[in-house]
């Protein structure tokens, strides 16, 4: 971000300020204007003076001269506040009435943030970092082997970049969406007066305003600095039927100075690339259901509408069910993203396989999951291994959430299953 | 530990200069100088003051910047009522100090229109020559956060003063 003022010394504000400095140039305070101002010293008052509430200050003994003329000078002074509004003046210079409506007047000015997640379900915390972008751009630091996510919701792009592997996956967001956790379109979405306050609290040293904004299932608690006007820490708790997520976000920074390539949505050098959508199906039309034409065994029976029972089921089974559609009903042999990303490399080059819009739609949801699952502290299960559709031996993937585990079949059914009915983790987890 | 009437004659010509970039109208200046000092007054019973020339400038800006936008929506005097009296025997020609009054005049409005935290720091920044840091302490914000606010003011004002002056020059 340039910062350089002089680059435009010559245009029509630098003339403005020119303007302004030479005729506005004055001398001396008229005599009369600065008597007013000296009459609030007439008290002998000194500064900075001991914090003591008027109140007190004339519960002593009237009866004296001094204690008379304090109190009429605490009235005077009283007086002179309230005939020039200054109540009003201090209240929007100090501390705004509604620090909750400041904070989101604030919050919207800000260009860019990073701060600390913590992802707590059912009490397993994961932690990461995030920079955002108010234009939508967003970097997730995950640490360790999980690596990075880059999202660019202005494009639909988002890449993992996993540095163990040295691979970068490249991938389409559905449409422009934005990371559920995006500070900013969360901003955006909250009227100024939806935060309820909640108190005063001290979080992190400083003295906070507390404010809660309540939306169906979910809570969202702001903690926020009546000085700087900004948030100090958020929550966001979903309570679900089986149990409650926290998504806490705290440590902010904000508008700090970013270094770009941190934010370049891009792969960089030294990495391999993987694209989880293939280039071509901008172009391709939507496959017909009926896409034996094209060489493509549907698979018979395994095709039935599994009762998916949320997006990441759906997600995990439409990926399996595509991958045994395309390969006469066989599974992959495991779900890593360089297996998926040679599965969809595979598929995007053979010009029997027209489904290929679906198939960058599926490996990307798959993607989704096991990166949400990933920030959890969880990740997806698998025993397709050497397995085929409809090969009626059960469970061929699972994970869990809070304290529900999902199966999904080998008919890819889907259902929640009791803790003893998970199958033993597959070898080598 | 200073005297309030220490702090009153020490600083009374930088507030009544930080008033007066902003307020021709000298009762209005006048008035907003009492209400810099009462605010000041008030607020050194609340919190230590660390550095007078920032609170004050920062105070009186915003009672200045408060009093413009008062007067703009009333469409009143800001445009209507210049007294220029004190510089006038500095100006040299006729048209030259219409143009610049214009100058002074779109400026002062157009930061009027600003964020009241772009408009704080713009002001303290290019006039009261604050160093970020002080800008930033006295706003509570950091001094990069204050650089930040600085471009977007710039960038705005440049938007909204250029066309202004691009119109007058073409009537």
């Amino acid at each position: 971000m340039s910062l350089n003022h002089h680059a435009d010394a010559a245009s029509p504000l630098d003339r403005a300020i020119e303007a302004t400095r030479r005729l506005t140039a004055v001398s001396n305070v008229p005599h009369h204007v600065i008597a007013r101002a000296r009459s609030l010293a007439e008290s002998g008052h000194t500064v900075p003076r001991p914090v003591e509430p008027a109140q007190k200050s004339v519960a002593g003994p009237l009866g004296s001269g001094r204690n008379r003329r304090t109190l009429l000078q605490i009235a005077l002074t009283l007086a002179l506040l309230v005939g020039v509004g200054i109540a009003a003046t201090l209240s929007g210079l100090l501390q705004p009435t509604s620090a909750f409506a400041a904070a989101v007047e604030q919050v919207r000015k800000m260009s860019v943030v990073r701060f600390v997640a913590e992802v707590n379900s059912a009490g397993t915390v994961s932690r990461f970092t995030q920079i955002q972008t108010a234009a939508g751009v967003t970097r997730l630091e995950m640490g360790g082997d999980a690596g990075v996510v880059l999202v660019d919701s202005r494009v639909g792009t988002m890449v993992h970049l996993v540095p163990a592997e040295r691979m970068a996956f490249v991938s389409k967001t559905a449409g422009a969406d934005r990371p559920d956790q995006d500070l900013f379109e969360c901003f955006e979405a909250i009227a100024p007066n939806d935060g309820q306050p909640q108190g005063r609290e001290r979080v992190d040293g400083i003295e906070t305003e507390v404010f809660k904004v309540t939306q169906g299932d979910s809570t969202q608690t702001f903690w926020i600095n009546p000085v700087t006007r900004l948030p100090v820490r958020m929550t966001h708790r979903f309570n679900m039927p089986d149990g409650a997520m926290t998504f806490t976000m705290k440590d902010f920074e904000w508008d700090p100075e970013i270094d770009p390539a941190l934010l370049a949505v891009a792969v960089p050098e030294g990495y391999a690339r993987s694209d989880l959508n293939p280039a071509a199906q901008a172009a391709e039309k939507p496959a017909a259901a009926d896409d034996t034409a094209a060489g493509v065994n549907p698979a018979g029976e395994a095709a039935k509408e599994p009762a998916a029972a949320d997006k990441f089921t759906t997600a995990v089974v439409d990926f399996l069910r595509l991958c045994s559609e395309a390969d006469a009903g066989r599974l992959p042999d495991d779900l890593s993203q360089a297996t998926v990303a040679a599965i969809v490399n595979r598929l995007a080059a053979n010009p029997k396989f027209a489904d290929k819009t679906r198939l960058g739609a599926a490996a990307g949801g798959l993607f989704g999951v096991q990166i949400g699952l990933g920030m959890t502290g969880e990740k997806l299960h698998y025993l397709g291994k050497g397995r085929r559709a409809n090969d009626g031996k059960g469970i061929v993937a699972w994970y869990t959430v809070g304290k529900t585990t999902t199966a999904i079949n080998d008919d890819f059914s889907t259902r929640t299953i009791a803790p003893n009915e998970v199958p033993a983790l597959p070898k080598g987890e | 530990m200073d005297s309030w009437q220490t702090i009153v004659e020490t600083h009374a010509g930088l507030v009544w200069q930080s008033i007066r970039r902003f307020i021709d109208h000298e009762e209005d200046a006048a008035d907003c100088f009492q209400e810099t000092f009462a605010a000041a007054f008030a607020a050194s019973n609340r919190q230590p003051v660390r550095h007078w020339p920032a609170f004050l400038a920062r105070i009186a800006t915003n009672q200045a910047l408060d009093r413009l936008r008062s007067r703009a929506r009333e469409r009143a005097r800001v445009t209507h009522d210049h007294d220029f009296g004190q510089t006038a025997s500095r100006l040299p020609e006729p048209v030259a100090v219409a143009e610049e009054r214009e100058l002074v005049d779109r400026l002062r409005h157009a930061v009027t229109t600003l964020p009241k935290d772009q408009a704080e720091a713009f002001w303290l920044a290019t006039f009261e020559s604050l160093p970020h840091a002080e800008i930033g302490a006295s706003l509570g914000i950091t001094a990069n956060h204050v650089g930040v606010l600085l471009h977007r003011a710039r960038r705005a004002l440049q938007s909204l003063i250029a066309p202004s002056i691009r119109a007058t020059q073409e009537s």
